[in-house]
């Protein structure tokens, strides 16, 4: 639990790919006919729960919208929001900032590979 | 000091025999509850295996511990205790128990070296090592030996070891509930996930089962890091063997109470983690999967922590106050497999009731990882000194 902050960062999508990598995993096992029974059914309980956490974050987005962007809401939010125009920035932000997090995945991934890459050019020299 | 020993035996049997029924009580319930969900093979009478308990001035928990291993379906070969010069009479609680307490002629300094010490006592194919304040369920050591219900351990070569499931004993401070969230969460989605991947990122020092022949043959736990159960990890797959991450069998240590025993076991966890990074990086490097997780961990615990710490702040002055949302924004990452797994064990109100408490911690972590990274990476300066906190 050390690495990190739990849930944050890119760890969570991270994990998300990985778990819906598995089926392809699996299948190139039971091509080369190393499949197991459990492994299907732990892939299955693995995305049921990556499911649940999808719908759970597309409902909590679209609450946030309601909560913030709607008509009825903004009487309250002019609390902290006395024109209205700081919510949908923020909004726009925050898809922004999703897809900085998956373009940083996608580096880190590039970056770590090219280094294992490195080091094998390095070792057969 | 024999007389000093018997006196303070005296003293640490009395709480000894005040706290853990009570514990084991519950713990027992609840491995009942689930052996139930999880129904066993027939029980064996000997595995082949040793226990080895680590201990220093652990008096108030030994006890606990050591009965709970009697407990087991499946019963070790032998328990041996290594009292690393205790001075609250740990040794003879266990001595009184009826286990084999080995004693070193000096601390050993850290647990790699009192697992150490212990290791050159093992005759049996399998090597345990629990912490001295771990007690277990019922079923866990069989649990753990059949690897996942495959029998792996026994059949694969390739094995090296297996670790169970890790749950807080007690969930009353913040500190015990935030490990507690922490624990639900990665024990159920990020472990599983790295165990089909043939890659946890650590057997859990607190509950991990080897081969007795490839702990010798990689020199036993490493004490050059603070982390010598990642460090121990990470050496098994540079000798190309596997570990197992084995779900069903459940272990209930004692977490930190209050936040001097957190702030000892965060430095020691971040600052290992980071000297485990550097003395391994090419193993990492070289290890498919493990790359990635170390890669993403390394991100998370530095750049997403200082975004965590620097820029939402900045955005929630410079743009918008709602930015503070991005605090909770993974509430439903979080609370979905934790939810899950709380279910199942029947402590959703437990688990709700903790969730405040995670995001607490997870400051906190923030903070320790930050500075570990500061300390080990950028000054090079290597923490050496093992603080004992739970």
């Amino acid at each position: 639990m050390v690495n990190g902050l739990p849930g944050a960062g890119i760890g969570g999508f991270f994990y998300l790919i990985l778990a819906l990598y598995m089926p392809i995993r699996e299948g190139v096992r039971a091509v080369r006919g190393r499949s197991r029974r459990e492994h299907w059914n732990f892939i299955m309980q693995q995305w049921a729960i990556i499911g649940a956490i999808l719908v759970g974050l597309w409902l909590q987005g679209w609450l946030l919208r309601e909560l913030f962007l709607s008509a009825p809401m903004m009487s309250i939010t002019a609390l902290v929001d006395p024109t209205g125009m700081m919510a949908k920035p923020a909004f726009d932000v925050a898809g922004a900032a999703a897809t900085a997090a998956l373009v940083s995945l996608a580096g880190v991934v590039l970056i770590a590979e090219g280094l294992k890459f490195l080091l094998d050019f390095t070792n057969n020299d | 000091m024999s007389s000093s020993s018997s006196t303070e035996t005296g003293q640490s049997s009395a709480v000894a025999l005040e706290e853990p029924p009570t514990d084991q009580a519950v713990i027992t319930t609840r491995a009942v509850a689930e052996r139930e969900a999880f129904p066993t093979q027939k029980p064996r009478t000997t595995a082949g295996l040793t226990v080895l308990i680590p201990a220093y001035n652990e008096a108030k928990f030994i006890a606990d511990t050591i009965r709970s291993i009697r407990e087991q379906t499946l019963q070790p070969d032998e328990i041996i205790v290594i009292d690393d010069r205790s001075s609250d009479g740990t040794g003879d609680i266990a001595r009184s128990m009826g286990v084999r307490v080995l004693r070193p002629e000096s601390n050993s300094g850290s647990k790699a070296g009192a697992l150490n010490f212990g290791l050159k006592s093992v005759v049996t194919p399998y090597t345990l090592a629990i912490d001295a304040d771990t007690s277990l369920a019922p079923d866990a050591i069989e649990r753990l030996m059949k690897a996942a219900n495959t029998g792996d351990l026994e059949q694969d070569d390739h094995i090296a070891g297996a670790c169970g499931y890790v749950i807080p004993r007690h969930v009353n401070t913040i500190w015990e509930r935030g490990r507690y969230i922490e624990y639900l969460f990665a024990f159920t989605i990020y472990k599983p996930i790295q165990d089909y991947y043939e890659r946890p990122l650590i057997a859990s020092g607190c509950f991990s089962v080897y081969r007795t022949d490839v702990l010798r043959r990689l020199g036993g736990w490493p004490h050059r890091t603070l982390a010598e159960d990642m460090d121990l990890t990470w050496n098994c797959y540079d000798a190309g063997y596997r570990i197992r991450f084995v779900p069903e069998a459940v272990c209930y240590p004692i977490e930190p109470h209050n936040f001097d025993f957190l702030r000892k076991q965060l430095r020691r966890w971040s600052r290992g983690f980071y000297q485990c990074v550097r003395v391994h990086w090419k193993t990492v490097l070289k290890t498919p999967y493990l790359r990635l997780i170390v890669a993403v961990g390394l991100w998370d615990s530095t750049v997403a922590t200082l975004a965590f710490f620097v820029l939402l702040p900045l955005l929630c002055v410079l743009i918008s106050p709602l930015f503070l949302l991005g605090y909770f924004i993974d509430l439903p990452a979080v609370l979905v497999p934790v939810m899950i797994k709380a279910h199942q064990r029947g402590e959703k109100l437990k688990a709700l009731s903790s969730i405040p408490a995670f995001y607490v911690m997870r400051v906190v972590n923030g903070v320790f990882v930050l500075s570990a990274f500061w300390h080990e990476i950028i000054m090079r300066n290597r923490l050496k000194t093992f603080e004992k906190g739970h």
